[in-house]
């Protein structure tokens, strides 16, 4: 079997944040070409450090949680483990499948039924459509809305979507799994489902990381924690 | 390349994604798709009962030649107009998976593709209705689909990388589309130039919309293949496709960033 693992080497990640003069075509044409005559307030660029020289390694069998507060980088740690930031400077190594909740009820289509939904939501996360079609019946099964599956999803409640959404994103385990919190919707009933998924998940997943406030669910859950302030480590430690 | 390989590797991702775009727009009418199919004909049979009479041309033959290309540029202008927006307006799907941009850009225009083809039914009932007599050339529309698809791919992607990077490029590319609807003969054809002033008729020959409509139009209304038209929409098929790849291979990785 392979080795499962993801490996960060000195991983930084920039945002330019540009102004409405660097968005402009027309002002950046002008400023080539007439260049001296327009006077130049802000050749700066600003530039925002989402993460800051971020090294360390997850090895199979970790469950890494990532604390910080709002604005800390714990997100933009996520998204950049799931491929969809490229680093600004520094490596990121891994080897596995991955499924990463980030949004979950991003790429649903509010329009469309509940079964197109789990289609599409499948297909979205890497899912073949025969995947997809042999756990249809565990989908449905699992968000428990019976016969409203072939109901466009903007008459469904809010706990509806979301049991949808959760059910069409998790039906299958992979290597790596990515989980952005967001688990603050839904009935007690379906939340002790999750728990339950989720456990299920997190058990034969070789790699979790788990962006988090609630230290106590961390504690639950991880065996490895990092603490992110201002998109630096600033704590790290076993639980 | 990146995009030979989206292109049919995650074939199932953007025409799933397409399909479901084309389903939310039919999804309110009784009649579906032909509900647009309807309009395109009442405004294609409006417009030639006053232009045959302006452009003094005979009516039967203007509806045809005014129907294919109205269709054709209607596929024309919504894929440059619109593109402008296709990644500006993915901003969230982007931002949560993993999947290539090309998607984006191949869901627009495969649904645009899709509404192009539903014209078809229109185009063969105004040319038996108005008997023209079609040759066995008029098959090769089928590789006018092709070229005219190829072609929106690469022009449509590199709009949207560059628009989502200059927020104020999108009107300006809607200027350029209108303006262009004037200087390509759509509406008028190009025997008017040629009467008129044949020492600029130049001017239509590099226009490459009107190459892309003559390889519609061509084939249909004269029954000949048009060789030199096809030649440029192949020509610049093939060198814009490499150019976008190009382009993509060096900024698509910046386009979250910059969303």
């Amino acid at each position: 079997m392979k080795d499962i693992y993801i490996d960060i080497k000195n991983l930084s990640l920039e945002f330019e944040l540009f102004d409405s003069s660097k968005q402009s075509l027309k002002k950046q044409i002008i400023k080539k070409t007439v260049g001296g005559f327009v006077e130049q307030k802000d050749n700066k660029k600003t530039v925002i450090k989402a993460l800051n020289n971020i090294d360390f390694k997850i090895n199979s069998g970790d469950r890494v949680g990532i604390l910080g507060h709002n604005g800390s980088g714990k997100s933009s740690l996520l998204q950049v483990i799931a491929g969809i930031y490229e680093p600004t400077s520094g490596k990121i190594d891994q080897n596995g499948s991955l499924t990463a909740l980030i949004d979950i009820n991003q790429g649903l289509d509010f329009e469309a039924t509940g079964y197109e939904n789990i289609l599409l939501k499948g297909i979205l996360h890497g899912y073949s459509l025969r995947e997809i079609k042999e756990n249809l019946d565990g989908i449905i099964e699992f968000s428990g809305l019976g016969e409203f599956i072939n109901m466009p999803i903007k008459n469904y409640s809010t706990g509806m979507v979301l049991r949808l959404a959760f059910a069409s994103s998790t039906f299958k385990n992979q290597n790596i799994f990515l989980l952005d919190e967001w688990l603050s919707v839904g009935d007690d009933d379906f939340l002790k489902k999750c728990e339950i998924r989720l456990g299920e998940l997190i058990k034969e997943s070789e790699i979790l990381v788990f962006a988090t406030h609630d230290t106590k669910l961390l504690n639950k859950v991880c065996n490895k924690y990092i603490k992110l302030d201002s998109g630096k480590i600033v704590e790290e430690g076993k639980i | 390349m990146q995009i030979i390989k989206s292109l049919f590797q995650d074939y199932f991702i953007w025409s799933f994604m397409g399909m479901s775009e084309i389903k939310k727009r039919y999804r309110r009418s009784v009649l579906g798709p032909f509900w647009l199919v309807l309009s395109n004909v009442a405004v294609v049979f409006s417009l030639s009962a006053i232009y045959s009479i302006i452009l003094k041309k005979d009516f039967n033959w203007y509806v045809i030649y005014l129907g294919i290309g109205f269709v054709v540029w209607q596929f024309i202008s919504t894929s440059l107009s619109e593109s402008t927006e296709y990644f500006i307006k993915s901003s969230n799907l982007i931002k949560t998976y993993r999947i290539s941009v090309y998607n984006y850009v191949f869901r627009e225009i495969g649904k645009n593709f899709i509404f192009l083809i539903h014209n078809l039914p229109f185009w063969i009932l105004i040319i038996f209705f108005f008997n023209v007599d079609i040759s066995l050339n008029a098959i090769v529309i089928i590789f006018s689909y092709l070229m005219i698809f190829l072609n929106a791919i690469w022009v449509s992607s590199i709009l949207a990388l560059i628009s989502t990077r200059f927020r104020d490029l999108s009107p300006i590319v809607s200027t350029l589309v209108q303006l262009s609807f004037f200087a390509t003969p759509v509406l008028w054809d190009i025997s008017h130039i040629i009467e008129i002033r044949p020492d600029i008729a130049w001017i239509i020959y590099i226009n490459p919309f009107y190459h892309i409509l003559e390889i519609f139009r061509g084939p249909i209304i004269n029954g000949v293949i048009p060789y030199q038209s096809f030649m440029v929409c192949l020509a610049l098929a093939i060198f814009g496709n490499i150019f976008s790849s190009l382009i993509f291979n060096k900024y698509s990785r910046k386009i979250v960033f910059w969303l």
